[in-house]
């Protein structure tokens, strides 16, 4: 199961950074008309980091793609594979996938988090709301609006460097990789947890109030810093 | 033994089972009937565990460090399954899962099924046939099979019911079928289950039941017999009286009855409560 997880993960990343082939057609654009001046190089590393994050995204949005085009979402259930393993097999391979990709951002020159922590943070962080709205229903659109919010909160926070009084613990925090890496996790582990202990057939529904239920108090703490972030900027 | 405690399960806030109490004894087959919308696929799904009870629990008596469902086969009438994969693909995937050898895939292929064709691209009864040999081929302890087999063809379903009997002469697994065709299981079935809305109607082997149902035909009938269904066909009344006790007064001519009538009459009252 581990190898064909690690195929699909391959395959969407792929489908995904193959966009940077329109890259130098943006640069003729530019050239012809902008003339911002900006190099064909700055515009291959700059799409790549951009796709990378697009691909962050849709590496976790396609999560279980394959088992609701197919249907076979009852059958995973009905697989003697703990339900922990499965995130374990469903995380890992994407999230390996994005950070060897970021490793190759960062030879690019290009450094979009605030450390490495930062960057581990985000990429756990999005894969496992990717798992979380695989549990809840793709088609969940509360769903997909509760998580996707939760991530780019994330990304805003992990990609930027706030140090202001107010937020000094937060900042201790951010700069010691791990014990910031543990307070991210935790705050999906408060939905993530409960979230997937009930993972069944219920209808959509039951599973989209427990999630909204859950995701209350994880969202407030992460608008917090983001809100105040928006407002001393 | 496999016993079902105090079971309840919930749809958000309906109620679909309410405190349902059932044991299926090892190598017993079983057929759990009613009509649509009483809870039949969801007793399957709870014992497959792709549902988890509200409240209650389940005992498999499988030793405590196996996932039971590592020693469950169960066929959901969804016919989930990888359907991009090739049946070849499949049945590697699910052994790899399980740690058995691959399926054979032969009562597939002598069903004349492509086997490097995708799963998508099969009939539905091809996609049964595929499915049912796919998860034979563990050696399950526990059978789990939802009302499939009225969409495979005769000659198919002959197969089907050839290979379950294999299975059942091989391991003799408990077996659970979720069913509306009684006569094709009336052989194959120990005991049936009859669900209706309030929960569990009938619980009794087949021999008992086919021994204990009666169809009178009376102008008039006031015996206090216990009667199941009463209804009038060509201006004459009938009665479905279980359990039947010979010998009582009033009661000329009672005709004993196969599973489909038992089963229809009990379906029809259901319907008429």
């Amino acid at each position: 199961m581990l190898d064909r997880e690690f195929r699909a993960a391959l395959s969407q990343f792929g489908s995904v950074i193959a966009l940077l082939a329109v890259m130098p057609l943006v640069y003729l654009l530019d050239s012809s008309f902008y003339r911002t001046g900006v190099l064909l190089e700055e515009y291959l590393i700059g799409g790549y980091s951009l796709l990378w994050i697009i691909g962050a995204f849709y590496l976790a949005y396609n999560m279980f793609r394959g088992e609701e085009q197919d249907g076979a979402k009852e059958y995973l259930l009905s697989l003697p594979v703990a339900r922990g393993k499965l995130l374990l097999l469903k995380t890992i391979p994407r999230m390996a996938v994005l950070f060897i990709a970021a490793l190759i951002e960062g030879m690019l020159g290009t450094y979009q988090f605030s450390g490495t922590g930062m960057l581990i943070a985000f990429i756990v962080f999005s894969q496992v709301c990717g798992f979380i709205l695989g549990v809840v229903g793709r088609r969940s659109l509360s769903a997909r609006l509760i998580l996707f919010t939760m991530v780019v909160f994330v990304y805003i926070i992990n990609s930027t460097r706030p140090i202001t009084p107010r937020f000094i613990l937060y900042d201790i925090l951010r700069r010691s990789s791990v014990p910031y890496l543990l307070l991210e996790t935790s705050l999906l582990a408060l939905i993530l947890i409960p979230v997937y202990r009930c993972w069944d057939l219920k209808p959509l529904a039951v599973r989209e109030s427990r999630l909204a239920k859950l995701s209350i108090g994880p969202l407030l703490i992460l608008a917090f810093p983001v809100v105040h972030l928006f407002l001393s900027s | 033994m496999v016993s079902m405690k105090g079971i309840s399960f919930a749809y958000g806030s309906k109620d679909i089972i309410r405190d349902l109490n059932l044991e299926f004894s090892p190598g017993e087959t079983l057929m759990i009937t009613g009509p649509n919308g009483v809870g039949k696929s969801t007793i399957l799904r709870l014992l497959a565990g792709v549902l988890l009870p509200s409240s209650g629990s389940i005992e498999y008596g499988f030793p405590k460090s196996t996932d039971p469902r590592s020693r469950i086969a169960y066929l959901p009438d969804s016919l989930s399954f990888y359907r991009s994969m090739t049946p070849l693909e499949a049945a590697a995937f699910h052994a790899g899962i399980f740690g058995t050898e691959p399926s054979g895939l032969d009562i597939a292929r002598k069903a004349g099924v492509d086997v490097d064709r995708r799963i998508s691209e099969l009939s539905l009864g091809q996609r049964v046939i595929v499915q049912l040999s796919i998860i034979l081929s563990t050696g399950p302890d526990l059978v789990l099979i939802d009302e499939v087999l009225h969409s495979v063809d005769p000659y198919l379903r002959g197969l089907l019911f050839q290979e379950l009997v294999r299975v059942m002469e091989e391991r003799a697994p408990t077996m659970v079928l979720v069913n509306l065709s009684f006569s094709e299981v009336e052989n194959l079935v120990d005991r049936v289950i009859f669900m209706g809305v309030e929960g569990i109607r009938l619980d009794e082997s087949v021999d008992l039941l086919k021994a204990g149902a009666r169809l009178i035909e009376a102008d008039d009938f006031s015996s206090d017999l216990p009667v199941v269904l009463c209804r009038e066909v060509l201006g004459r009344k009938q009665f479905v009286v279980y359990p039947f006790t010979a010998g009582q007064e009033g009661v000329e001519k009672a005709h004993p009855m196969d599973l489909t009538e038992i089963m229809t009459a009990f379906m029809e009252a259901e319907y008429n409560a």
